[in-house]
């Protein structure tokens, strides 16, 4: 028992030091790291630049506007059999500089120096000229948090402009990802332009995405297709955040017999 | 090198003169604060400071300069809070069902840190222990190497674990990263370790004379 209290008086205090450091820990998880996001948002304050005018940033806005306008032309093409078809994004975007990358190698990230006192909210979609960047995951008061699609083990639905087939998108940590096709004879070709699908539920469908590089219909278990990403990943400085609530499946227009309605060209969607 | 043992002696006398409360007060802070900035820098890419987009590893800078003095088990505790508080940082994606029974997510697979830097904090403390080098910088900087290239191999085996597809991706990217990580993490790891050494060697010398 004397031996106990002996141990207990030399070691207590090492005890409860471990405790507040757990607990300090298990704060941190609990917000996301929010404490270490906002002081670095707060020293990185003095570094933000001013909103660059660069060349690669006009011809990629160029490029973007082109897969934008052959999208459109697809889009109205099917309009007649999407009943209700509404824009889901806002036209007023959140211009925000990029203030951060990851904090570790494995995951594409950036840290953007906007946050919730700017009305970024979890969620938000982020372009950047070229196309779909990423999503908003984590917000702070003057930061947020944003997961690339070219993260490792991402997966995001897209579909193919031009023949509508479907797919999703895997993330390769760079600039360019892997499309695997639902279907087994997919109509792809080398230049087709790549968007988020009607499917999607992280993104509002027909957002450009990317390019189909090369195409492999050999592949197993389903037909890929490699896919460069429009949007400068590597080297982004300013993007554009758009508010957006995804919608849950049961929003989907419904066909007839209370199906969710299949894509344009009839079909199936195989696993 | 007579003022610098002056100044060190002064320095070490007015810490003696503080309440055991303040010094124990101050140290917590000091290594609570010296943790969150190295864990607040990780996002951070200064040009000159990354190589191929890869930063150094703060988070492992720090649990070495806190293992190097330590005994192991400490060492593994520190490594574990550090990769716990690591995960907070990027472990954030939501994950959506969608069509065809497919799940839709920014990040399907988030593996922990805290495995690697619990094994790279005890391999550390243990290695120090027996001093195989005498000098600290220099082990240091050499275990900080070794360490970067094992907490990177960890991570990579953690998202084969759990995702065998992801194989002909990972290993090409964990060459890269975790080269370029164990280069700048051993370059950047002395401007962490030295007025952290300097403050916990006044507070290990007054503990000893008291």
């Amino acid at each position: 028992m004397l031996s106990l209290r002996r141990w207990w008086l030399k070691n207590w205090l090492r005890i409860a030091l471990i405790g507040v450091s757990a607990g300090a820990v298990w704060g941190l998880r609990q917000t996301q790291g929010d404490v270490l996001t906002e002081m670095y948002g707060w020293v990185a304050r003095p570094f933000q630049g001013d909103a660059p005018n660069q060349t690669w940033e006009r011809d990629a806005r160029v490029l973007e506007l082109q897969q934008r306008l052959s999208e459109l032309e697809n889009q109205n093409r099917s309009l007649r059999s999407l009943i209700d078809y509404q824009s889901k994004l806002d036209d007023k975007g959140i211009a925000a500089p990029t203030i951060g990358r990851s904090a570790n190698g494995w995951w594409q990230q950036v840290v953007l120096g906007r946050g919730s006192n700017d009305g970024v909210a979890k969620g938000a979609i982020v372009m950047a000229p070229g196309g779909v960047v990423g999503r908003v995951e984590a917000v702070t008061a003057n930061t947020s948090r944003v997961l690339l699609l070219s993260n490792l083990s991402s997966r995001v639905g897209v579909t193919v402009g031009r023949s509508r087939f479907m797919g999703y998108l895997r993330g390769q940590n760079d600039n360019t990802a892997i499309m695997e096709f639902f279907e087994k004879l997919p109509d792809v070709r080398v230049g087709d332009t790549v968007y988020t699908s009607n499917y999607s539920q992280l993104f509002p469908a027909g957002l450009p995405v990317g390019v189909v590089e090369s195409v492999d219909t050999k592949s197993g278990p389903a037909p890929e297709a490699q896919v460069r990403i429009t949007a400068p990943l590597s080297t982004l400085e300013w993007t554009i955040i758009y508010p957006y609530t995804p919608e849950s499946l049961d929003n989907l227009p419904l066909t007839d017999d209370g199906e969710p309605a299949l894509s344009p060209d009839g079909g199936e969607i195989a696993e | 090198m007579n003022t610098i043992a002056e100044l060190q002696r002064r320095w070490e006398a007015a810490i003696n003169r503080w309440p055991v409360w303040q010094r124990i007060l101050i140290n917590a802070v000091i290594v609570g604060l010296s943790a969150s900035l190295c864990l607040a820098l990780m996002p951070l890419r200064l040009p000159g400071m990354s190589l191929l987009g890869i930063g150094p590893n703060w988070a492992l800078i720090w649990v070495a300069a806190w293992s190097i003095c330590r005994v192991p088990w400490l060492g593994a505790l520190a490594g574990c809070f550090m990769g716990l508080a690591q995960d907070s940082l990027v472990t954030a994606s939501a994950i959506a069902p969608a069509a065809g029974n497919m799940e839709e997510a920014l990040a399907t697979i988030a593996p922990s840190h805290a495995f690697g830097l619990a094994i790279a904090g005890f391999l550390i403390a243990q290695f120090q222990r027996r001093r195989f080098i005498e000098d600290d910088v220099v082990a240091l900087v050499l275990l900080i190497f070794g360490t970067a290239i094992l907490t990177e191999t960890i991570t990579a085996l953690l998202y084969i674990f759990q995702d065998e597809t992801l194989g002909s991706v990972v290993w090409p990217h964990h060459q890269r990263l975790a080269l370029c990580s164990a280069i700048l993490s051993s370059l950047w790891g002395p401007a962490v370790y030295f007025p952290l050494k300097i403050w916990w060697q006044a507070i290990a010398n007054v503990e000893k004379s008291a």
